[in-house]
């Protein structure tokens, strides 16, 4: 699937944005989430 | 907003059928059974719609990822069965933090029921995604599911519920039926799981604009509307 002739992405945002990861989505972003 | 291959307007659930030049596409990896992607949906919905107007438009592709892909279709117990079990936390605790995940929600208009969700596999509803994407219904059928799972308690990891909902969508269910049966789509449920570690996505909603730009996470709407305005002027 991936192309190695394009350029990997450029990231942009905030890096502590609330996100999933594993099944415990949920609970560790919690506290930064929202404020 | 647009999708690909369906027809209607912007922000109700519906798409438009053109797959017009004067879009940026945006490639969104995600799960049901997460939290931050319907809220992070809405963020992302939002700035859509402040970007869109009649020079410009977003034409949107859901692709998926599973975050736990071990979790059996009938999981015994409650979504904080779940987590506290998982985590080792006190259910105290896990209710004060879903609490605060529902509160979130409810800030951008959505009525998270944890109490009622029904914990479950995701793995056929990523199939019928890719089923409902074949028949230009992907938005339709993701936002069905994601309003399913959160705000409704209903059971997305079976087939007859599934059938149902994509009913309601406008997908014929007996065709779904099959299609999940016979797993027609997990090809390509896959291959959108090995684009995502071709990517290094590790965590979800996760963004990719115009297959330059990535934005990870229930970010806030006016990082997405940076990020498409950033795409934009690129091609100018």
């Amino acid at each position: 699937m991936s192309d190695p002739t394009k350029p990997p992405l450029t990231i942009l945002g905030d890096p502590d944005a609330a996100a999933c990861e594993g099944e415990f989505c949920a609970l560790p972003e919690v506290d930064s989430a929202g404020e | 907003m647009r999708s690909q291959g369906s027809s209607g307007n912007a922000f109700d659930g519906q798409a438009v059928v053109e797959n017009v030049s004067n879009s940026i596409k945006v490639d969104i990896w995600s799960d049901i059974a997460c939290p931050w992607c319907f809220i992070g949906k809405r963020k992302f919905e939002a700035a859509a719609e402040s970007f869109s107007d009649g020079e410009r438009a977003v034409e949107v592709e859901f692709h998926s990822f599973e975050l736990a892909p071990d979790t059996p279709v009938d999981f015994e117990g409650s979504a904080m069965d779940f987590l506290s079990k998982h985590k080792g936390m006190p259910q105290a605790q896990v209710t004060e933090m879903l609490d605060r995940v529902a509160d979130i929600a409810s800030s951008v208009g959505l009525e998270y029921n944890f109490d009622a969700m029904q914990h479950t596999n995701t793995i056929k509803a990523h199939e019928l995604l890719h089923h409902a994407k074949a028949h230009g219904l992907q938005t339709e059928m993701k936002e069905r599911l994601l309003r399913a799972y959160f705000e409704e308690g209903r059971h997305v990891g079976h087939i007859a519920e599934l059938a149902d909902l994509a009913a309601e969508v406008g997908l014929d269910r007996d065709e779904v039926v099959k299609a999940l049966d016979e797993g027609i789509y997990l090809d390509d449920v896959n291959s959108d799981k090995e684009q995502a570690m071709d990517y290094g996505i590790s965590g979800v909603p996760f963004f990719v604009i115009d297959g330059k730009y990535a934005v990870s996470g229930a970010q806030e709407s006016a990082t997405f509307e940076q990020a498409l305005n950033t795409a934009w002027s690129e091609r100018a």
